[in-house]
């Protein structure tokens, strides 16, 4: 680090620096002067478990660890069956379950109600269209009784509505991409984690693990330094055991 | 813009840090690193305080030897006499390194940090200091430096003739762009015999004193910046390679002696703030504790803050973060490091960096990679517990998506759940827990019997277990004694009787015998300084006489759990000791003593640094602030 620092935009469009480049020896050697604790470490892995409701995982972890977290872990209980029911599709007893842990929740967060909703009418979708003759019955009546009031009211709903109930119209084995992840189940992930993120800042607790924004932060590190042409060892994530 | 004549409210703010006496600023030695609290989410702030944690190992290892907690050089003593004793100022010290708690509201936020660089790893990585006060190499000989090298006074001679002539003075160091903003204040304490008050006429079309003011007050002072080349008979901005914002008529002037016009004109009792944003190359002012808008753009070179004078009494007095600010520039600088944060949260980090599958989105790439740092972590550590619960949870998590008739399991990772139970992982746990639980003994005979290699390899680490082998028996003695009860006098008999060992026989049968638990300590001790007396290790930092002198000062005191050195029995000291056997082990094994998830906070901190060398977005951001701190 030179002392004599110089000013400009620097990561965006500065004017082109001397090329730096470090050999694996070289890096290897610069990461090893960064100093990290093992309470941090294990803070940051206990963030994890606990935000994204690893149950006992993060009791054994506390226990191993010596860890005294100050999150009650049993709290992680009530998010982890209402991800699981939402994992395995069954919408409906999620939102009975969200409601029991907190009554407000949908009704001060109109569009994560909508996308269980909707979440919910793919699941009917899916099942009215897994047999031939399959009874189109109750889809429409859910559509008609929990969706259309709400899709009147907001056009994203609208357009979203539409769009899942033009399913019913195409044969499942031949969406259209656009269709098709409606079908896919990292809908329901993304579902899931959503409303996994509401319940926590609900309960004043970050919304994400850090450990997911360290990550994030690397790729975006990691592609910004090869764009200012600095020549270092990438980290290889792909073969950890 | 009615702040111009706000003078009175804003001066009351200021004066309640007049008695603040800082000692000799420039005094200090090179080491001594000081942060403003506005700066401690920065990448600067993390190379400050992660050198603050490489020189404070060498302590830290010399006292984990010895079981004790890692005491802080920075600590120990007070560089930061600066409140009169009235208030502690916040010390980073090694074990809270990542937390410094919150301050006490309305003192000024500071972070002290006390490196010896001899024990850093190179010296390029010594990380820069922050201008701190002004130069007495960089000062016009018209001015006079004084008050702890934060004030300056035009003593003369007056520029005469020549409109052109000033005098200007520079601060100690040059901004460094790590730190991505740095603000300063100047206050101005007299504007001088030549400044002025007059009256306006109300029909004055000027923008900033059309509203109210009757009473225009200027001075000859110009604050902003400059290069290290520029010559300090000039105001700066005048000249090229310096910027500055004039009292006299509002303006800035950027390396040309003609000004524009940007905001009010100052004078006596106005405080003005400057900030430089390395984010994108612009610096903007303050006055007052209000901010004007941005003053210069594109901003090159090495930059040093910098106030010039005209006339003779001119005096101000600089504020590089000891005192607490007029301006709210945490707020600013949250803005900042929000707007780097939203920019990388949009950022869709390439799938074959995560070595997800084609079809897998982002998300599901990161969180298998995610899953994969914690379960080798978990393992890495010994935690096996922790790995099978965490596999087994992730199992139940992947379970329910196939639960469900008709939904293709694509995005599913299996590979997790086929990490075999290693075998290895299992031994170092038992070790590890033998360690925990101060059964000294069996960590060595397992460590023995599992990995023979490891004390031939790493004669330290034998040498670190068998001094917690000692304190854990004196740790024994001194439970064992406790849990008797003993009034003063029969205390008094059992230290006189500690060689004639059999006195207390048979009188507390169910209970470890105490002397001959102190025999046994004595023995051991005897053995342990008899093998080591004359031993150093040449490849490490630990100091065996130091360490041996400062357990066996635990045979000094009759009772060592109440002793001063009572601190050696901790069981806390047992973790380190685990925690450096399992790298040992590692590292004996052919496997790397860091997990991959301390690599990624490593590399990751690294690639921040190396981004923020130049300023940047990156400069905002402080990998072991914003992710590390609990």
């Amino acid at each position: 680090m030179s002392a004599a620092a110089s000013i400009g935009p620097g990561a965006n469009n500065g004017p082109a620096t001397p090329k730096r480049g470090y050999s694996r020896e070289q890096w290897e050697s610069k990461l090893d002067s960064v100093k990290v604790s093992k309470a941090n470490l294990n803070a940051l892995v206990m963030n994890y478990l606990i935000i994204e409701g690893y149950q006992s995982a993060a009791l054994k972890f506390a226990q191993e660890a010596n860890i005294s977290s100050s999150v009650a872990l049993d709290s992680i209980d009530d998010r982890m069956q209402i991800r699981a029911a939402i994992h395995g599709g069954a919408i409906q007893e999620a939102i009975e379950r969200i409601n029991d842990l907190n009554p407000e929740l949908l009704d001060t967060n109109p569009e994560l109600h909508f996308s269980l909703l909707r979440m919910q009418l793919i699941e009917l979708i899916r099942e009215c269209t897994a047999s031939p003759n399959g009874d189109i019955q109750p889809v429409l009546s859910f559509a008609t009784t929990h969706l259309a009031s709400r899709a009147q009211k907001n056009p994203a709903f609208l357009t979203d509505l539409e769009r899942t109930m033009a399913l019913l119209c195409f044969p499942r084995d031949n969406l259209a991409p656009q269709l098709a992840e409606l079908m896919d189940p990292s809908l329901r992930r993304q579902v899931a984690a959503r409303v996994n993120e509401a319940i926590l800042e609900a309960q004043g607790v970050m919304r994400e693990a850090k450990m997911r924004g360290l990550v994030r932060l690397w790729g975006w590190a990691e592609n910004a330094l090869r764009q200012e042409k600095v020549d270092f060892p990438s980290l290889d994530l792909k073969n950890i055991a | 813009m009615a702040s111009f004549l706000q003078v009175p409210a804003t001066k009351g703010h200021t004066s309640s840090f007049t008695t603040v006496v800082a000692p000799g600023l420039a005094d200090r030695p090179a080491n001594e690193y000081f942060v403003p609290k506005y700066l401690a989410s920065t990448c600067y702030a993390d190379c400050v305080a992660n050198s603050a944690v490489a020189a404070q190992l060498v302590s830290k290892r010399a006292a984990q030897a010895t079981g004790s907690p890692g005491l802080s050089v920075a600590s120990s003593r007070s560089p930061l006499g600066l409140f009169d004793g009235q208030t502690t100022p916040q010390l980073y010290s090694y074990s809270d390194l990542s937390k410094p708690s919150p301050l006490p509201p309305g003192l000024p936020g500071f972070q002290a940090f006390d490196l010896q660089e001899s024990s850093l790893a190179g010296a390029e990585d010594v990380p820069p200091h922050l201008p701190s006060c002004w130069s007495p190499e960089g000062v016009s000989q018209s001015m006079e430096i004084f008050g702890d090298m934060l004030e300056v006074k035009f003593a003369g001679p007056p520029a005469k003739g020549n409109e052109q002539e000033a005098a200007a003075v520079r601060a100690n160091h040059p901004i460094p762009p790590q730190c991505g903003l740095f603000y300063f204040e100047v206050e101005v304490m007299s504007r001088g015999k030549d400044g002025y008050a007059f009256l306006l006429p109300r029909t004055s079309t000027d923008a900033f004193e059309r509203d109210d003011p009757i009473v225009n007050e200027r001075s000859f002072i110009g604050v902003g910046f400059c290069g290290p080349k520029v010559q300090l008979n000039k105001m700066p901005g005048w000249v090229s390679d310096s910027w500055g914002y004039h009292g006299d008529d509002g303006n800035t002037f950027a390396c040309q002696n003609s000004g524009k016009q940007y905001g009010p004109t100052f004078s006596t009792n106005d405080v003005i703030g400057c900030g430089v944003n390395f984010r994108n190359g612009t610096a903007f002012y303050t006055k007052n504790g209000i901010a004007l808008e941005t003053a210069f753009k594109d901003l090159k070179g090495t930059l040093y803050p910098a106030v010039g004078m005209r006339t003779i009494g001119e005096h101000i007095r600089a504020n590089f973060g000891q005192r607490e600010f007029a301006f709210d520039i945490e707020s600013y600088m949250r803005e900042e490091k929000a707007k780097t944060y939203k920019q990388i949260h949009t950022f869709q980090p390439p799938l074959e960096l995560l070595g997800g599958k084609e079809s897998a989105s982002a998300d599901t790439a990161i969180t298998q990679s995610i899953h994969k740092l914690i379960s080798s972590y978990l393992a890495h550590n010994g935690y096996v517990d922790s790995v099978r619960a965490f596999l087994g949870d992730v199992q139940k998590e992947t379970n329910a998506f196939s639960a469900t008739k008709g939904v293709p399991c694509g995005d599913v990772d299996t590979e997790e759940s086929e990490i075999a139970e290693d075998v290895e992982a299992i031994n170092r746990q038992k070790i590890r827990t033998a360690v925990l639980e101060g059964n000294i003994n069996r960590a060595l005979k397992l460590t023995e019997l599992f990995f023979p290699k490891v004390f031939e390899d790493n004669p330290e680490i034998l040498f670190q277990l068998k001094c917690r082998k000692f304190v854990e028996l004196m740790r024994s003695c001194g439970l064992a004694k406790e849990s008797e009860y003993i009034d003063d006098d029969e205390m008094q008999d059992i230290s006189k009787q500690d060689e004639d060992t059999d006195m207390l026989d048979g009188e507390t049968p169910a209970k470890p015998n105490l002397a001959d638990l102190l025999n046994e300590a004595l023995r051991y001790g005897q053995k342990l300084h008899e093998s080591y007396r004359n031993k150093t290790f040449l490849s490490s930092t630990t100091d065996v006489q130091k360490a041996l002198n400062d357990i066996f000062a635990l045979m000094a005191y009759p009772d060592p759990i109440n002793s001063p050195v009572a601190y050696l029995l901790a069981e806390e000291g047992r973790a380190p000791v685990a925690e450096d056997l399992n790298s040992a082990i590692l590292v004996s094994q052919g496997k790397s003593s860091v997990a991959p998830l301390e690599r990624l906070i490593q590399h990751t901190t690294m690639l921040m640094r190396e981004l923020a060398e130049q300023g940047g977005q990156s400069a905002f951001v402080n990998v072991r602030h914003d992710f590390l701190a609990p």
